[in-house]
């Protein structure tokens, strides 16, 4: 089988600093992948890169998709192609409305005009999975959304896109607990067999829904544990350190967030 | 269509960079300097020979009052003073004019030394019906990472004219920080001009003021964002009474290459009586794109719901009056670094306000 | 009394050189990655192509029955006045303003206006046309401009009355029988002169004075064609008004004047657009809209305005607002070289309000200095200005207002608000606002912010499969939206076309 998305000795760099360093991953179709590591590990770093984020420069590596390396493609391009993230902090875009804003990423992602009328119409069993009324639609994309509202957009956008690759950047946080659930369950209810995803979380909610195949552990920019579901369990219970401990590095008072599940 | 000038008054001052309708009024400030003639001030002077690189620098820096209050600053001065501070130096003055000394003409320069962090605070005075006049410049030259904290009371009685025109040139990394506190009846011309020629260079200004019977109080900023990464703040907050006439005329001026800078200015003015008239023009020009500038002006009278609960406590309205604008105006008083004379400015507002 | 103390060490030396190294370290740093960015901004800025302008740059070939000499004199006013078959009282006032006229110099602040040469400018320009009752009369070449712009074809059937005017005559007008029957007057303001003189010599030049400045002056000396509005007391007008200018001929200069009078308790909504095609000669444009809205009546008076890049537009627009009454402002400045345009409402009958939401977009060699005015006179007055301005490729956008809070005002509320949005370096962008209160009872609040596009915005919208061009037009119109939101769906329409069309670089 080959990897949906790879890979290859990626460092990054933000304003100069280097953030990740020559880390190699593989994620076949159909796989659950969940990234870990304390603060500042350099998790979204990660989520971003393979996003194209212009402040997020690839120093060393390639990135490839289905194949074929996308490093010298725009975000927009590579959103065509199927990648697609959900932001750990959605931007507020004001005056843009979320119908329209769907309709206009609908019609770039699959190039085709879309009707007004049938596009509102098929928006609506989505509405219902995610418990958003329908006047939400009419709101500016979110402009004054609670973190719940703005974390369910960030789903509705993944299921009216329809991506083969999709990232879920700490998509849990902020969030009550009816509403991680509400967004797991619409993910999980997402994938299948050609569809892969990748979560960036401190916490195991999510999880609850979504059974990871793989729980890689990044520290100081480096992927430098991989393994199943039961090693992101351990974390949830002990934290970081007892990999510290494997480095030889020092431990650390964790910080809070990875303890309080 | 220009308006009316007051009576007797001809020269004018502190002239907006960017002048808009003429009807307004707005453009300009009377300095009333026409009557300034020299006269000995007697009164130690300050220490230190000023140094004529910065006399020039003040003069070619196109800033300040007027061309003309400049000039009859240098050539009238009787009061000089040359700072050249370092670390942990404050300096305190007060100077008070009255019957003996009716005239005073300083000229100021505070130099700081890079990464050095110092204090001045300048009081200045006038007594009770004595007409007095005041022309004064302030030059500060802020050297790398340095820090001034300059706070500048004034206390004029209504025959009082008083012109001061501060400029300051600030460096990369440094910080200028004036307060300035105004309780007057007179006719104040307060002009702070600042150079951000530095990456990093900082300005901040935290204004207080009290103006009362026929005060006419105009504040004047220009703050120029010339380095990267520039910061400014300007914070104007005061009570009006009786006919007092206050303008707030603030100018952030963001030039080419201040990109990332940010500045900012409120005003908001307490209008304690119907015939008070308050002025607001804060102006934001802007050359690059990277920048963030905001203003805010606000006016009004006091919310009459807060002071329904205050006088429901039994506290009159008057004395109701002096506590809200008390509040709005502790912030910049608590930062004058002299017991005494904050005790002074809070019983001057009392007086002025709740008797 | 002097004096001087060490007491306030914060840091020792040797402290202090330390943090002095490190700052200046990073400081250096810091300027290596601005010249970076700054390298990579200015070789990723699309070069900016003229702008195609479609249809609005079609010129028609038209011969005009009558063209006056170049320059301003007392004979071309006498002319104008002759040949209009004007009233004594009308010629007097045209002369009165030639003479104020020449008495008053350019406004010192602002754009520079010295290229505005009235030797080069012909002051009135006759089509051939008289004036049509029928559509199908029009004549052909004046049709199809029309027809380009698509101005009627859509809105003949939903709009009460169209009033265009071509050049300087009136050529086309239609109202409904239904209004004639309600007594609404709707003209062009020559017919006005001649059939309503004793309304039109009571309202004129009452609200804008030929004193203000000296393009008021010149519009009252030369003024031709415009528009006439009276809506008769308790008539609700549920159609839009809609007049739509064109100003065609090379050199002329267009300065028409605009009446509205809405009695007691009636309503209506005016809109203005504005469209012309390109020059090489100066062009001018100096109208005079004057509003009355009677006790509790209600105007909306909407503009677009996308003059040629070589027009000045310098236009002077009041209204005066009675008692209980409302005026709604929605102006959309796109075009011209240069524009003033300070729209004024004068509140004076108490309880009066005033609305404005205004956008600006200056583009390539554009000075568009515009604003608003609220002049609160009377009690429980209310205003709110909403202002929004866009700039690019050195283009000048200028915001520049004033609240006036009068002794009489006591319980008036007033807010201003602005945004400007600059797309680059080259461009400039100023907010000069002057407030004036004269009372103590008020409720005022300002706020201005100046800023630029979010890059992570940017890159958030990207990141759905939208182009970079794409997402900032989806952002620019997003900043204009809520004034598009204001507009008839037709203008609005055209203001995304415009602002779409002003984002594409190059590659467009």
């Amino acid at each position: 089988m080959s990897c949906l998305v790879e890979l290859k000795n990626v460092s990054v760099n933000v304003e100069d600093k280097q953030i990740l360093n020559g880390v190699d991953l593989c994620i076949n179709p159909g796989e659950v992948h969940v990234i870990m590591g304390p603060n500042g590990a350099g998790k979204s770093t990660l989520a971003n890169a393979i996003m194209a984020h212009p402040k997020y420069t690839l120093t060393q590596g390639d990135i490839l998709f289905e194949g074929e390396s996308i490093v010298e493609l725009s975000a927009d391009e590579r959103a065509r192609k199927g990648i697609f993230l959900s932001f750990q902090t959605p931007i507020e875009v004001p005056g843009i409305t979320v119908e329209e804003f769907l309709r206009t990423t609908k019609a770039q992602v699959s190039d085709e005009k879309i009707s007004i009328l049938k596009f509102k119409k098929s928006l609506m069993p989505h509405l219902k999975d995610l418990d958003l009324d329908e006047e939400y639609l009419d709101r500016y994309l979110n402009v004054g959304f609670s973190g719940g509202e703005k974390k369910k957009t960030e789903i509705l956008q993944m299921k009216v896109l329809d991506p083969k690759f999709i990232m879920l950047d700490e998509a849990d946080s902020g969030l009550d607990v009816d509403a991680v659930r509400i967004v797991s369950e619409n993910v999980a209810k997402f994938m299948d067999e050609t569809k892969s995803l990748l979560i960036i979380t401190h916490h195991s909610e999510i999880l609850t829904s979504i059974e990871p195949d793989f729980v890689h552990v990044i520290m100081n920019g480096k992927l430098v544990k991989s393994g199943n579901a039961a090693l992101g369990e351990r974390i949830q219970k002990e934290g970081f350190n007892f990999i510290r401990e494997e480095l030889g590095l020092k431990p650390v008072e964790e910080e809070s967030s990875a303890q309080e599940a | 269509m220009d308006p009316k000038a007051p009576e007797g008054l001809s020269l004018k001052g502190s002239v907006l960079p960017n002048i808009t309708f003429r009807w307004t009024g707005v453009n300009y400030a009377y300095t009333g300097l026409e009557d300034l003639a020299y006269q000995n001030y007697s009164f130690e002077t300050g220490e230190g020979e000023l140094d004529p690189k910065l006399e020039d620098a003040l003069e070619n820096s196109g800033l300040g009052i007027s061309k003309e209050a400049l000039q009859a600053n240098k050539d009238l001065a009787n009061f000089t003073n040359y700072l050249e501070l370092g670390e942990g130096d404050e300096v305190k003055m007060s100077l008070v004019l009255n019957k003996e000394n009716p005239v005073l003409v300083d000229r100021q320069q505070i130099v700081l030394k890079e990464g050095q962090h110092a204090r001045v605070l300048v009081d200045i005075s006038s007594e009770d019906d004595v007409k007095v006049l005041r022309n004064g410049t302030i030059y500060i030259d802020a050297k790398e990472d340095s820090v001034l904290d300059l706070v500048l009371v004034s206390r004029f009685g209504k025959d009082a004219t008083s012109n001061i025109s501060i400029v300051s040139k600030v460096s990369d990394g440094a910080e200028v920080n004036i307060v300035n506190a105004e309780v007057s009846a007179g006719r104040v011309l307060f002009n702070y001009a600042a150079d951000l020629v530095g990456i990093d260079a900082q300005t901040n200004v935290s204004t207080a003021y009290i103006a009362s019977e026929e005060a006419s109080l105009d504040l004047y900023y220009n703050i120029l964002h010339k380095g990267a990464e520039t910061l400014s703040d300007i914070q104007a907050n005061g009570a009006l009474l009786d006919k007092a006439h206050k303008a707030f005329r603030g100018t952030l001026d963001f030039k080419e290459g201040s990109e990332g800078a940010k500045g900012n200015e409120e005003e908001y003015a307490i209008l304690l009586s119907p015939d008070a008239k308050s002025i607001a023009v804060p102006l934001l020009l802007s050359h690059e794109e990277e920048v963030e500038g905001n203003h805010a002006a606000s006016a009004g009278r006091i919310d009459e719901e807060m002071l329904f609960y205050l006088t429901s406590r039994g506290i009159n309205r008057k004395q109701a009056e002096g506590l809200i604008v008390a509040a709005r105006i502790t912030p910049t008083l608590d930062k004058i670094f002299d017991d005494e004379l904050r005790e002074i400015i809070m019983k001057e507002l009392e007086e002025r306000i709740v008797l | 009394m002097i004096k001087k103390n060490n007491t306030a060490v914060h840091l020792s030396q040797e402290a202090l050189q330390e943090r002095l190294k490190e700052r200046k370290e990073k400081r250096e740093v810091s300027r290596r990655e601005r010249q970076k960015a700054r390298e990579k901004r200015s070789a990723e800025r699309t070069e900016v192509v003229e702008m195609r302008r479609g249809v609005y740059d079609n010129k028609n070939k038209f011969e005009y029955a009558l063209k006056l000499e170049k320059g301003l004199t007392e004979e071309i006013v006498r002319e104008i006045s002759e040949s209009k078959d004007e009233p004594e009282w009308m010629l007097n006032k045209r002369l009165e303003a030639l003479e104020i006229f020449n008495k008053t110099p350019n406004p010192s602040w602002g754009p520079d206006l010295s290229a505005v040469d009235m030797n080069e400018i012909s002051t009135y320009v006759r089509p051939k046309a008289q004036l049509e009752s029928n559509w199908q009369e029009v004549p052909d070449e004046i049709r199809s401009t029309f027809d380009q712009l698509g101005i009627p074809e859509a809105e003949l059937e939903m709009l009460s009355g169209v009033g265009a005017q071509y050049d300087s005559e009136v050529v086309y007008h239609n109202l409904k029988q239904r209004f004639k029957d309600m007594g609404v007057v709707y003209t062009d303001f020559d017919t006005a002169v001649r059939e309503y003189p004793d309304i039109v010599q009571e309202y004129y030049g009452k609200c804008v004075n030929p004193r203000l400045h000296r393009y008021a002056a010149l519009h009252y000396a030369v003024w031709s064609g415009g528009s006439f509005v009276s809506v008769p007391q308790g008539i609700e007008v549920d159609f839009p008004l809609q007049s739509y200018f064109r100003l065609n001929a090379p050199g002329a200069g267009q300065f028409e004047h605009t009446l509205i009078i809405i009695e007691e308790g009636s309503s209506a909504h005016f809109i203005e657009g504005c469209s012309a095609p390109k020059y090489n000669t100066l062009n001018l444009h100096a109208g005079a809209v004057e509003l009355f809205i009677k006790d509790d009546a209600h105007l909306r008076y909407s503009t677009i305005e996308n003059w040629s890049r070589n027009m000045y537009n310098l236009n002077t627009k009041r209204a005066i607002v009675d008692k209980g009454g409302k005026i709604e402002w929605v102006s959309g400045s796109f075009g011209s070289a240069v524009s003033m345009l300070y729209p004024a409402s004068i509140l004076r009958g108490e309880g009066a309000q005033s609305e404005f939401t205004g956008i600006t977009f200056a583009g390539k060699d554009q000075y568009l200095d515009t604003g608003a005015q609220s002049m609160h006179l009377a009690p429980n007055t209310s205003s709110s200005i909403n202002s929004k301005s866009i700039s690019k490729s050195n283009g000048i956008a200028i915001y520049r207002g004033l609240v006036e809070i009068g002794p009489n005002a006591h319980g008036s509320k007033s807010t201003v608000s602005c945004e400007s949005l600059m797309l680059d370096s080259e461009s400039r962008s100023d907010t000069i606002p002057t407030i004036r209160i004269s009372t103590d009872d008020v409720d005022l609040g300002h706020e201005a912010k100046i800023g630029r596009i979010d890059e992570t915005a940017i890159f958030y919208l990207m990141s759905r499969g939208i182009p970079e061009d794409e997402a900032k037009a989806m952002i620019v119109r997003g900043f204009a939206e809520p004034i598009a939101k204001e507009l008839p769906m037709e203008y609005a329409v055209e203001m995304n076309n415009l602002i779409s069309l002003e984002l594409k670089g190059a590659i467009g």
